[in-house]
């Protein structure tokens, strides 16, 4: 049985994913960091053959807020890739352990690309691995390791997942 | 196909204006002709990247990779010795290893139980008298003729390459003095792997094969470099081509040090500042001031050096429209933590989500879409730095390395050049 407490954690932390993932639906990007707690918050997508093998051979190696705000900049004024729409399909969070109440944190994601001429097709699906702090009314991620069981890509990434 | 067979099948496909500066698009999309580049090509006389001796370390280490659209599994056996083969069963052709990678003994097909020896030999056949006096080979069956079919090997520099093809010239030969030289530099110490990135892009592969020598595109397809405070203006490039009048290439970009009279970069006013410009600065770690270093090495993969990161790229044709890039991510084994972090932020520079990557998977699908009509009657035009093929160019201002390299496809394919000349 999982305890009230967590079951409410959940719920927020659920909140926090769907929030985070409209964001990024709707293309409010420069929002997408507001996300995070903190300057030392990380971003880090690792493919799922190598965190399995306990590789690095991270997609995105984002270790602070001023290199994510650099993705977002290099996207915005520098970065060219194919014209999409992003729709993410996000999970329930299941909080699956806790400590100095950082909660440790797993949901499973789906994101379908339609491309310019609406033709859809799943781009991506994985799990998000997080560590999520719950302070007061707000919940924001102290890490964000994207893990994409699709691993070998298809079209380029160019926004974060 | 047969000699002749194969030599009609190349008679038949027009090639590219003699100059080179006319390249057909059923070059890039006609099935014939990827299907005679398996032939002539991934299982004709060139050396094809296989891996690095460290991915398979240990006794029983097994990786996997193609040559071509060939499936190989790469081994090491008990006596340390590497052997390489084709990844189908002599029996009824099934995959006879099925993970990516790992540790075996021997291998065993799923279907009917085919043991084989890590070095592809088979060594063993369930029934194979029968039992109980019915069934089984006949009596001249020898396990012996049914091995799996081997690649041959040659090593340089902690890197194995194979070849199904005995006219292949020795490796050394056909890398060249300067490809040589320049993988003992980024493979020069004992190194390890930091994980793999898996790219499929709907192309031709070789619009990827130009795409890793076309100096032209750089500043005009990646902005990244342009718009932020990274370029250096004083960088000084260079292109060497070699094998059959350009199939390998070496781009080689130089930053003068401050010893040999070099200047800090003209600050641009337009330019925007990164918060963290580590990820695309590297600091000085090879002779020369040696800072960008691309070669391409035919037909099937390109080792990279931006800064200080490095990966080498397998290239894996899967269909006339698609090609797979498999970036295997490398360091050297005795690098400090601050030299591993350096390398580990600069990846963001290159793979799928790359700042000066993520663009040509973009242009090259594009012209794929465009150009996917085998029937349309159409060529690219490679003019740029003027027609015909150089040997070296020391400027970023030229198609040359383009054109040379359809000058080797054309040799080694055995395609006839037309006319040269603009048309
Ligand atoms: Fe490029």
């Amino acid at each position: 049985m999982t305890d009230m407490a967590t079951l409410e954690a959940e719920l927020r932390i659920s909140r926090l994913n769907l929030d985070y993932a409209r964001c990024i639906d709707e293309d409010r990007l420069e929002s997408w960091v507001d996300f995070f707690d903190g300057e030392e918050a990380r971003y880090l997508i690792h493919p799922r053959e190598n965190a399995d093998a306990g590789l690095e051979g991270y997609w995105m190696y984002c270790r602070n807020k001023p290199m994510m705000r650099d993705r977002i900049l290099a996207l915005r004024k520098a970065n060219i890739y194919n014209i999409h729409y992003d729709r993410h399909i996000v999970g329930g969070s299941q909080v699956v352990g806790v400590e100095d109440g950082v909660y440790d944190v797993r949901t499973s994601y789906c994101v379908i690309q339609t491309d310019v001429e609406g033709r859809s097709e799943v781009f991506s699906a994985g799990e998000y691995r997080d560590k999520v702090v719950l302070n007061g009314g707000g919940a924001k991620f102290r890490e964000k390791i994207v893990v994409p069981d699709t691993f070998n890509i298809e079209r380029p990434l160019a926004v974060p997942l | 196909m047969d000699g002749l067979e194969s030599a009609n099948a190349a008679a038949r496909i027009a090639g590219p204006s003699g100059d080179f500066s006319r390249i057909p698009y059923h070059l890039y999309t006609d099935q014939s002709v990827f299907d005679l580049e398996q032939e002539r090509i991934f299982r004709g006389p060139t050396w094809n990247y296989l891996g690095f001796e460290t991915e398979v370390g240990e006794p029983g280490d097994y990786i996997t990779g193609y040559v071509g659209t060939t499936p190989y599994v790469l081994t090491r056996d008990k006596d340390g010795a590497l052997h390489a083969f084709v990844n189908r069963c002599a029996h009824r052709g099934v995959a006879v290893v099925r993970e990516l990678r790992g540790n075996a003994r021997n291998f065993t097909c799923i279907y009917h139980q085919w043991c084989y020896a890590l070095n592809g030999d088979l060594i063993g056949v369930p029934m194979m008298k029968g039992m109980r006096g019915v069934g089984g080979y006949p009596e001249d069956f020898q396990v012996a003729d049914h091995g799996l079919t081997r690649l041959r090997l040659a090593t340089f520099s902690g890197i194995v390459f194979g070849t199904f093809s005995d006219e292949t010239p020795p490796l050394e030969d056909y890398l060249g003095p300067a490809i040589c030289a320049r993988l003992k530099t980024v493979c020069g110490r004992p190194i390890k792997v930091t994980g793999y990135h898996r790219h499929t892009m709907r192309a031709n592969w070789k619009l990827f094969v130009e795409n890793t020598r076309d100096m032209y595109h750089a500043p005009m397809l990646h902005p990244f470099v342009s718009v932020f405070e990274i370029a250096d203006a004083a960088m000084q490039a260079t292109m060497e081509m070699s094998h059959r009048g350009g199939l390998n290439s070496i781009l080689s970009g130089y930053k003068p040090t401050d010893a040999d009279g070099g200047r800090p970069p003209p600050r641009q006013g337009k330019r925007i500042p990164l918060e963290e410009p580590d990820v695309a600065i590297g600091v000085p770690e090879f002779p020369d001031g040696l800072a960008i270093s691309i070669i391409s090495i035919f037909p099937s993969c390109l080792f990279t050096l931006p800064g200080n990161t490095f990966s080498v790229r397998q290239i894996r044709p899967k269909g006339v429209d698609e090609v797979e890039t498999l970036y295997t991510w490398y360091a050297f084994e005795d690098d400090d933590d601050e030299m591993a972090e350096r390398r580990r932020m600069q990846n963001n520079m290159f793979g799928p989500a790359g700042y000066v990557a993520m663009e040509d998977a973009e242009a090259m699908e594009l012209i794929q879409q465009r150009i996917s009509d085998a029937a349309l009657e159409g060529r690219s035009l490679l003019e740029f730095g003027g027609r015909g093929t150089e040997d070296r160019i020391d400027h970023m201002l030229s198609e040359g390395a383009l054109r040379a390299f359809w000058k080797g496809y054309c040799d080694i394919m055995g395609i006839e050049p037309g006319p040269a000349g603009a048309a």
